[in-house]
């Protein structure tokens, strides 16, 4: 899964979000690290609908322009768990072999 | 509400990608590309700028090759299952001729020339390194696997020798130069990986299956005609039309692999000229295996469109 997926996969899993909230999501989980671009928020969408990951939500006209929402579904709650899971166990690893060499950022 | 010109020009960027996805999607991506861009002089004089342009670029190639999961049927998936057959039939190939070769020269017998055992290791590894989740060094050593055959047809072409020379190379490097194309544009960064455990389990039965073909070749010399390609497919298209569901990327792969090994197998029977009998007979086999399974995929498709409503463009699959 690319950080940019497993960005997108969080933030649905608070709640059903549009596209722009989606952006502005990510940005504040990544601490402005990621700002993902219209095309690649869509890339991102398709295939995470493709996958059954998450799938469309309802749709809604805001100043005369569509929102439509995207939703994670229980197949996504069990990949980003996955996800989650491999995650911890690299940054554990890691940071035993930090701890080891008596190297900040080995604390956890 | 006009369209300012900020906007106008990202609908012409936008039209970078396919007319149905942006049917689908266009009216979604403009609200939401202009959420943040509300500058009065941006709006009048700005562009997309390059980040939002090569992601729209990156996009649109990503949706001509795999549908975005939007379409029923992905060509995507079709290009990756072409890049599969390619590497597990072709690998196969060069393991039965390598093994008939250590066979005869176990025995003695003369050593047929022209093999070209790195071929197979190349492919051989680019499957392994693809099932292993390693999408560059597959995609390398594919492309390493054709570079000899593009090299001789090069090389043929400039030197300006017989037409037919040049042809020749060309048609008999066609399935490496498909299935190493097919390998870098199919399996991208977000292409859904290939099943490990149903594609170790189906090379390792038609590597067996291609080492049951050695007597073959240790009588008739059949590897100058390459037949273990043609009969793998021959099993694997029987297979899909007897136990297969409708739809799905199986039947347009095999398709395109008839078509693929079809030029060279009628140039050998037409051309070529092939003096042995057995290897003759070989030769003819392979044409009239793949006209059979081209035309059964054809006839099995026709039947099929005329039974099954069309996908609504635009509507999500899953």
């Amino acid at each position: 899964m690319t950080e940019q997926t497993f960005l997108v996969l969080t933030a649905l899993a608070e709640e059903p979000l549009h596209g722009y909230a989606i952006v502005r999501s990510v940005a504040a989980l990544s601490e402005g690290r990621t700002r993902l671009r219209v095309g690649t928020l869509y890339g991102v969408l398709d295939r995470l609908v493709a996958d059954g990951l998450a799938e469309r939500d309802r749709e809604e006209v805001h100043q005369g322009r569509l929102r439509r929402y995207y939703r994670i579904t229980e197949t996504g709650y069990r990949a980003l768990s996955a996800e989650v899971a491999r995650l911890s166990a690299n940054v554990r690893a890691a940071s035993g072999v930090l701890r080891a060499r008596g190297l900040a950022g080995g604390a956890l | 509400m006009s369209a300012s010109n900020l906007e106008t020009r990202y609908r012409r960027l936008l039209r970078a990608l396919p007319r149905w996805y942006r049917e689908e999607r266009e009216e979604e991506m403009v609200a939401l590309f202009l959420e943040e861009r509300d500058d009065s002089t941006d709006l009048e004089h700005g562009w997309p700028g390059w980040g939002e342009t090569w992601a729209t670029l990156g996009l649109a190639v990503r949706t001509r090759l795999d549908g975005g999961g939007v379409r029923v049927l992905a060509p995507g998936a079709v290009v990756r299952l072409v890049a599969l057959l390619g590497l597990v039939g072709l690998s196969a190939e060069e393991v039965t001729a390598g093994v008939a070769q250590a066979v005869r020269w176990a025995l003695g017998w003369p050593l047929v020339p022209d093999r070209q055992p790195h071929v197979g290791l190349l492919l051989a590894a680019a499957l392994a390194a693809l099932l292993a989740g390693r999408r560059g060094t597959a995609a390398v050593l594919a492309v390493v696997s054709a570079l000899p055959g593009a090299w001789w047809f090069v090389s043929s072409a400039v030197q300006g020798d017989a037409a037919r020379s040049t042809v020749t190379w060309a048609l008999v490097s066609l399935p490496l130069w498909v299935t190493a194309a097919c390998l870098v544009a199919g399996f991208h960064r977000d292409a859904p990986p290939p099943s490990r455990r149903t594609w170790t389990r189906g090379t390792a039965a038609v590597w067996l299956a291609g080492l049951a073909l050695v007597p073959l070749e240790l009588v008739t010399a059949a590897s100058a005609v390459r037949p273990v390609a043609v009969v793998a497919l021959l099993v694997v298209a029987v297979a899909h039309l007897v136990t297969s569901r409708p739809g799905g990327a199986w039947p347009s792969a095999l398709t395109v692999c008839v078509l693929v090994l079809l030029p060279e197998s009628v140039r050998v029977v037409l051309v070529a000229g092939v003096p042995d009998a057995g290897v003759r007979a070989v030769a003819v086999g392979r044409v009239v295996a793949l006209v059979a399974v081209g035309v059964a995929l054809g006839v099995t498709r026709a039947r099929r469109r005329r039974l099954t409503p069309s996908p609504v463009p635009g509507s999500p699959t899953r």
